[in-house]
């Protein structure tokens, strides 16, 4: 198996996905190797593309009230970026920039992942479904940080 | 496949999420940011499902890099 599909077999918004499937989806995506510090997108910015964290780490900082721009969490392999803009097409909620060197990312373009689920239904299902369990994950990440303050 | 996070414990410090091959164990020494923590316990966060199992693993800071 290609080691685009390996990876992606091991994120768990496709990890049950056919292997046809996984096929069309990996067409979509685009390799990336970032230098630690490479700003992947800034805050306020058009959400239009989903990201892949493959290895290495990236960083997800917020603006405060001060303008200062705090660390929120640190986001490694298997885990996903920019799906909030995916669900709501809104504004980049934070901003992220690669914290490792060479860490590896693969990008999809909202507009490709969202044809690509009105095509095959199924497959839209188990994406849209798995989004939110990842966004349920992060909130009870954030959550528990919260309480431990 | 594990689904970790990381809380640090004082909530002074950002946390993490990442997927590991193998479950954190106490005492386990992880790289978190720019930080090196240390495992001081591990929970089930939510059930399994499929493939993954989903943990909480809360972390102190022993140095940063």
């Amino acid at each position: 198996m290609p080691l685009l599909m390996q990876t992606l077999k091991q994120v768990e918004l496709f990890h049950d996905l056919t292997s046809v499937q996984l096929e069309r989806l990996s067409a979509l995506c685009q390799s990336q190797i970032r230098a630690q510090g490479d700003v992947i997108f800034k805050q306020g910015d058009p959400a239009d593309t989903l990201y892949i964290i493959a290895s290495g780490q990236v960083e997800i900082a917020v603006h405060n009230a001060q303008g200062d721009l705090m660390p929120e969490v640190y986001l490694g392999s298997g885990q996903i970026i920019g799906e909030m803009g995916l669900v709501d097409a809104g504004t980049r909620s934070a901003s992220v920039t690669a914290a490792e060197h060479d860490t590896h990312i693969y990008s999809i373009l909202a507009e490709d992942l969202n044809r690509l689920c009105e095509e095959d239904t199924a497959l839209g299902y188990r994406l849209m479904r798995h989004i939110a369990q990842d966004l349920s994950f992060k909130l009870r990440h954030h959550d528990k940080t919260i309480a431990d303050q | 496949m594990y689904k970790v996070s990381y809380v640090e414990e004082t909530g002074r410090y950002p946390g993490g999420i990442k997927n590991e091959e193998t479950p954190p164990k106490v005492g386990d020494v992880v790289q978190i940011g720019t930080l090196k923590c240390e495992v001081t316990s591990v929970s089930e966060i939510v059930p399994a499902r499929n493939n993954f199992q989903y943990l909480q693993a809360t972390v102190k800071v022993l140095e940063t890099v």
